[in-house]
């Protein structure tokens, strides 16, 4: 199965860009859980879905170069009504987060019956955004979604030691002159771009699941945060591959929720085995007094 | 290092925590900060540091202003306020420390492992420098946060209660650092909370409460009547 899939010439580069794609979101994804901000992924993820949509009412193409801006636009503002809704209201944060996740959903769903409803041909595949659909990326956009993957990868790379500070102790990096607040937008950015690539292979329903599962799963196994970036990407590696060859063999599977399920299951398998703090590990360790 | 603080204010959106401060901390002065809950002392600290935006007023170093000395100022934030589960080992945490010596893309020289290693050492924690930093007590913590403060080597350090819930062990050795540091020719501030504890610890005292109640050497500001002035609010509402 693997051998033929590699063999067709579209698979494969499919294969290596959703490899990519997810590599992205569990690197950036490490740091959106070392924070916290978990539900905030999901917002934003779900967020995208009715950028997606208007752009498509405005351009009538799913070219990766039109719907990108406009995930990208409605993403950011699902981030700043969560900001504002936290500022000059007496709301919780994951009441802001649920408000405007649903909020932004429902009129992404909304958009998504119309155009299916008055659709002029080029929408079928538009709903594949929903659950992911690995083999429906378009050859022509690979390289752009090649080329946000790599700025993704390369910048946090390049920014480990600031994004890893800000994570740990926002306070210390203050008082040592990080600009917190210009990193954390800078984080956020790539946290957005990852998930705006990632959702035509996973999906925006289950996309923020490629941040966070891959890095509580490798949490599991290691206490030293390279690593855990490291197996992180493996993990997001491994459940690709295996949600892309089902979606390929049952092609009326979506891939996300394939995807998902994998990567889920290699974080249960961690809870239990992994050997940093694993259950079955756990009892190996002993705080010195 | 003297520090020259004038009538600085901090506000949290409508609500003043710090009113029109000022003090001068003479080189090697080892001062606690001493107040009610509320009092604005963490506040205090913060507005020093840069990390809370001061609503007016003028904080030097030396003359300079908090930019140009970055370098030589060091800040031990309440235990407290990070995650303990994150991942990194004791070192890892005190090499954190070096950062600003570094620029960010750059990497860890062996000069900064070695002072690392140093700074462990006198905290006694060298033993657990490759320990996940979730499997430490309370106490060794403190150690870590006050490890990295001195892999900065700076001329002035800033700390947020480093004797809350520490054991006793740890506390003598917070203590016999702070008076080497002094010695060194360091300042040294101290959020501090056990008021047995003050005339043998500290040097000077700073008596806070929003506004200063009393600022000078131990033996002349730390007494029953400035206390009592000091912890008012609290005695009332009691």
């Amino acid at each position: 199965m693997v051998e033929s899939l590699w063999a067709d010439a579209n698979a494969r580069t499919v294969i290596v860009c959703t490899l990519l794609l997810n590599s992205a979101a569990a690197l950036i994804g490490c740091f959106t859980y070392l924070q916290k901000k978990s539900l905030t992924g999901d917002a934003v993820s779900h967020s995208i879905l009715p950028g997606i949509a208007i752009a498509f009412l405005f351009s009538g193409v799913k070219d990766l170069w039109v719907i990108l801006p406009g995930a990208f636009l409605t993403g950011g503002l699902s981030l700043l009504s969560i900001e504002y809704i936290l500022r000059h209201s007496k709301l919780k944060q994951d009441t802001a987060i649920a408000l405007v996740l649903s909020v932004f959903f429902a009129v992404g769903v909304v958009l998504l019956s119309y155009i299916q409803h008055h659709g002029n041909g080029n929408q079928s595949g538009l709903d594949s955004f929903l659950l992911g659909k690995a083999a429906a990326l378009l050859s022509a956009d690979i390289p752009l979604y090649f080329s946000v993957a790599f700025v993704v990868v390369f910048s946090v790379l390049l920014f480990y030691r600031p994004f890893m500070l800000i994570s740990f102790d926002r306070s210390f990096a203050l008082s040592i002159g990080i600009a917190a607040h210009r990193w954390q937008q800078v984080m956020v950015v790539l946290s957005v771009l990852a998930i705006v690539i990632g959702i035509q292979a996973v999906g925006v329903v289950l996309m923020s699941a490629m941040l966070i599962t891959p890095a509580v799963a490798a949490r599991y196994w290691s206490h030293r945060l390279p690593v855990v970036l490291l197996l992180a990407v493996l993990f997001n590696m491994i459940a690709s591959v295996m949600g892309i060859i089902i979606s390929y063999k049952y092609p009326s599977m979506p891939t996300g929720p394939w995807i998902v399920v994998c990567i889920s299951s290699i974080a249960v398998l961690s809870f239990f085995i992994g050997n940093a703090k694993g259950i079955l590990r756990r009892s190996s360790l002993t705080v010195q007094k | 290092m003297q520090l020259d603080v004038s009538h600085i204010s901090i506000q949290y959106q409508d609500n003043v925590v710090v009113d029109d401060v000022s003090f001068q901390l003479a080189p090697a002065s080892l001062a606690a900060i001493v107040g009610p809950n509320g009092a604005g002392k963490s506040s205090l600290l913060k507005g020093i540091l840069g990390i809370h935006p001061l609503k007016k007023g003028n904080v030097y170093f030396n003359g300079q202003t908090l930019s140009s000395v970055r370098p030589h100022i060091a800040y031990v934030p309440q235990r407290e306020s990070v995650d303990w589960d994150f991942p990194a080992t004791v070192l890892d945490v005190v090499l954190m420390g070096r950062y600003p010596h570094l620029n960010w893309w750059k990497r860890y020289r062996s000069i900064d492992f070695n002072i690392a290693r140093k700074s462990l050492e006198q905290v006694n924690l060298i033993d657990l420098a490759d320990r996940q930093i979730a499997q430490l007590s309370g106490g060794q913590q403190q150690r870590v946060f006050l490890a990295r403060a001195l892999a900065q080597e700076a001329s002035i350090y800033f700390m947020d209660e480093p004797f809350a819930g520490v054991d006793a062990a740890t506390e003598k050795n917070i203590v016999s650092v702070l008076k080497e540091l002094q010695a060194g020719g360091k300042s040294i501030m101290v959020v501090h909370h056990d008021l047995q504890t003050i005339r043998s610890y500290f040097s000077s005292i700073l008596l806070l409460n929003k506004k200063v109640i009393a600022f000078g050497p131990t033996d002349e500001v730390f007494t029953p009547e400035r206390i009592q002035q000091t912890y008012q609010r609290e005695s009332l509402l009691l």
